[in-house]
């Protein structure tokens, strides 16, 4: 018999702040974390904004493993699981500039001899898509029965020149923007012209269900099902006709045993490209056909997360099926692309949603998609 | 082994407490038509049922089209569970 696998804890660092209620609340709230790039003689860059975390970070040195090690505490901090475990963990490597603490060792050592997790460690590169890799791999291990629980997710920050620079000379930015910079990432929208660089980190406690029911653990959610692909097409371009993604998000589906008409919402990976919100919309309308679910883009309010996205996104879906409501920016807030029209009925809105489907789509072609239901014993 | 009466008694139950139906199930309601299963209840229901009787259960032939009645799903367990097959 397999195992199932539930969600107990779980810990955000975003341009919100420091912790899950600071994220939970920019949502609910319809805030934005995108803000003005301050530096001294950045005035005249063509990129003038991100979605940086304000709030300070104890410690010093690597930034991307500190926002990891808190948003680890944080998960962990809800009720330690018991049984063997294991950690599973996208890092984002240290900017240039950056030494001392970590920097130069194993990151997801440094996090478990940190906060004594000892079992199975694993890890991904796989660009955008690696922290969802990971928890679906973190998934996959519990159900098996290898091991009782696994804390996953990811960490990631490129707001530094160099990243900055990096991004845009691919196009993939949106420029300008000082004045407003809460309109410059528009998932989905008509005459959007690319991502908001953000930082932050998510981690999730996946446990085994009859576990943690049995310790009194407070669930969260459920894991049902995930799906890992990749195109093998291009470094920067989704890969063409989509079939690699639609195949990821179907075999999603199929590893839970849920029908596509049952999800309520789908966190997109809505990065606000042309390219990733083109091909991702044409995934969805395929999917879901003409009664689409209600489409939430984070990345709107948060930026993008580079490897930590699909965490940081996981939270919000979990939190969403936790809470009983949908939150966060909406994939109409920008006025419609036709390109991108997801659902020609228009969207349902459940009362409260029961299944959230979270698909990432990384550089290179690779995606990964994981999907939650709603907790009830 | 489990009598027949037996497994139509846990598989009533089962239902009931899946689909949070407070006042039971009746055996000729079917688990779609009439107590509004979706697939992720009927993924529940086999987990449960799972749970009871201590062995693996596949969905597919439990939920088999046609939509199937309380007593159908009894029917249908207890010939998955008989060791002569």
């Amino acid at each position: 018999m397999r195992n199932r696998v539930v969600v107990t804890g779980m810990g955000a660092v975003t341009g919100f702040g420091l912790g899950l209620d600071k994220f939970w609340e920019g949502m609910v709230g319809k805030k934005s974390a995108v803000r003005p790039i301050l530096w001294s003689s950045w005035e005249d860059a063509p990129v003038q904004v991100a979605a940086m975390l304000e709030e300070e970070l104890p410690g010093e040195g690597w930034r991307n493993l500190r926002m990891a090690d808190w948003a680890l505490q944080e998960a962990l901090g809800q009720g330690r699981p018991g049984g063997r475990g294991g950690i599973a963990a996208a890092i984002g490597w240290p900017s240039p500039e950056e030494e001392g603490e970590g920097v130069g060792e194993d990151p997801i050592a440094y996090l478990a001899k940190q906060n004594g997790i000892h079992g199975i460690r694993i890890e991904s590169l796989a660009a955008c898509a690696a922290s969802t890799q990971m928890i679906a791999e973190a998934f996959w291990r519990i159900r098996s029965g290898e091991v009782d629980w696994v804390v996953a997710g990811g960490a990631d920050g490129r707001i530094h020149p160099g990243g900055i620079l990096g991004y845009d000379r691919l196009g993939a930015l949106a420029r300008g923007f000082r004045d407003q910079p809460a309109k410059a990432c528009r998932p989905f929208g008509a005459g959007r012209s690319g991502f908001v660089v953000g930082e932050g980190a998510g981690f999730l406690v996946l446990e085994n269900k009859g576990r943690a029911e049995q310790r009194g653990a407070r669930i969260l959610a459920e894991i049902r099902g995930a799906s890992l692909g990749c195109d093998a097409w291009r470094v920067t371009d989704p890969g063409v006709g989509g079939q690699e993604a639609e195949a990821c998000l179907r075999g999603c589906l199929e590893d839970a045993r849920v029908e596509a008409q049952e999800v309520d919402a789908v966190v997109a990976h809505g990065t606000g490209t042309v390219a990733n919100d083109q091909a991702e919309a044409e995934v969805l309308r395929r999917i879901f056909g003409v009664n689409a679910p209600r489409i939430i883009t984070p990345k709107a309010a948060i930026g993008h997360l580079s490897m930590a996205c699909g965490a940081v996104e996981t939270v919000l879906a979990v939190k969403c099926l936790q809470e009983g409501c949908l939150a966060g920016p909406r994939s109409e807030d920008w006025g419609s692309d036709p390109e991108c029209r997801i659902g020609a009925n228009g969207m349902c809105l459940p009362s409260t949603p029961r299944i959230i489907l979270k698909p990432s789509f990384g550089f290179g072609g690779q995606n990964a998609c994981v999907v939650f239901s709603a907790y009830s014993n | 082994m489990k009598s027949k009466e037996e497994i139509l008694e846990l598989v009533r139950l089962a239902v009931a407490e899946t689909l949070r139906k407070k006042d039971g199930v009746k055996d000729d309601q079917k688990i779609g038509q009439d107590l509004g299963a979706e697939s992720i209840d009927r993924i529940d229901l086999t987990f449960r049922l799972e749970e009871v009787m201590g062995k693996s259960l596949d969905e597919k032939i439990l939920f088999a089209e046609p939509d199937p009645t309380v007593a159908d799903l009894a029917r249908r367990l207890a010939g998955m569970l008989d060791p002569k097959k």
